[in-house]
């Protein structure tokens, strides 16, 4: 409506005013004024009227704005807000088309990025479990070595122990029998030596 | 067996013997009474029975040991049985010997051997002890059939071993120790 009132040319009002004139002008003159051709056409059946053809350009001049006023006015406000609205509309559209692909853009360079830090995580991480692995292998090879030492350790002193005790055991049966040897020789000339032997060394404590 | 008590009777005993200049004797009356009681069964179970009357004990002893021995050993037998100390007699009469021994300044040591020692050896033996200790030395000899050869002689809490068996112990010892420190 807006758009009807700022629309350029005279005012509605004159339109208006100049119709409602020519309409009774032309009324005015179709009843009072009767010119010659008018007759002669008339006389020829040509029934032509010039104040009714005045009269009607006076209807058509008021009923312009009035039509312009109730009818083209609200539908062209009508075509404009909804061209509006489209454009408006179409506007978002284009800002979300735009915003889409400025969001798929970052998506794919958010995409191309993660998968970047993904490998590199991964790589990382392969890096690190290599790494891991040579240091449990470095460790379970120094634990080897250290149980392959204490086994050996071990075996040795169980081996110097089975020889200590063998020592123990040969020393135990050489003086069993000796002990019977002895038994079966000391008579009572070897006794009575025995005696004198210990009454010569023997020291008692006070 | 409580060896205070026995203890306390025997210093009884040994004072009032010291007293009496009867100490040798009383010693040997001892020992003989008590050789004689545990000798007879009879008597024995009757004096070390607690169910005997004391009385009747007392009058025993006086009966049978009245007239032969110390008065001041049937007195202290006699003692002892009123105040039911039978079981202490014996260690009484060891605790007795013990400060007789002390007081005659006496080494009591055992003698162990295969073999009867012969009295020369004896007599050496008793000499060197008697003047390795300072002491006048008294022994008691006894056969220990499970020995080689030898003598071991043992007093207060010293044994001075003699025999085959203690030396090869003694060597056998060493070995093993030097065993160890190889």
């Amino acid at each position: 409506m807006s758009n009807a009132k700022q629309s350029s040319g005279p005012p509605a009002i004159v339109g208006i005013i100049v119709g409602a004139v020519l309409m009774f002008g032309g009324f005015w003159f179709s009843k009072n004024v009767k010119l010659e051709f008018i007759k002669t056409l008339e006389a020829q059946g040509i029934p032509l009227d010039p104040g009714k053809t005045i009269s009607i350009i006076g209807v058509l001049l008021i009923l312009f704005p009035v039509i312009k006023f109730f009818f083209i006015a609200p539908l062209a406000e009508a075509i404009q807000n909804r061209t509006t609205e489209l454009e408006r509309t179409f506007g978002e559209a284009e800002n979300l088309r735009a915003e889409m692909t400025q969001m798929k853009q970052d998506y794919e360079r958010r995409l191309v990025q993660t998968e970047a830090d993904a490998r590199e995580q991964i790589q990382g991480q392969i890096k690190e479990a290599q790494s891991l692995r040579q240091q449990m292998m470095a460790e379970a090879g120094v634990k080897a070595e250290e149980l392959k030492a204490s086994a050996a350790r071990e075996i040795e002193a169980q081996k110097q122990q089975a020889i200590a005790e063998l020592r123990h055991y040969v020393v135990e049966l050489a003086l069993q029998a000796t002990e019977k040897l002895v038994e079966a020789n000391v008579d009572e000339e070897r006794n009575r030596k025995l005696v004198a032997d210990f009454l010569e060394t023997v020291e008692a404590p006070r | 067996m409580d060896q205070r008590v026995a203890g306390r009777y025997a210093q009884a005993l040994f004072n009032a013997a010291e007293k009496a200049g009867a100490i040798g004797q009383v010693e040997n009356d001892l020992g003989e009474v008590l050789a004689s009681i545990e000798g007879h069964p009879a008597l024995h179970a009757f004096l070390m029975s607690p169910v005997s009357d004391r009385r009747k004990k007392s009058e025993l002893l006086a009966l049978v040991f009245g007239g032969s021995v110390s008065p001041l050993v049937l007195q202290a037998l006699r003692l002892m049985v009123d105040k039911r100390r039978e079981a202490e007699m014996r260690p009484m009469y060891a605790k007795f010997q013990d400060l007789r021994r002390e007081h005659d300044n006496v080494l009591h040591v055992k003698v162990s051997s295969r073999a009867d020692v012969p009295d020369d050896v004896r007599s050496k033996l008793l000499e060197k002890l008697g003047a390795q200790t300072g002491k006048r030395i008294e022994a008691e000899y006894e056969l220990d059939p499970n020995m080689i050869g030898g003598i071991r002689v043992a007093y207060d809490n010293f044994v001075l071993d003699g025999t085959v068996r203690g030396r090869l112990a003694r060597l056998r010892d060493k070995l093993k120790s030097e065993l160890r420190s190889a």
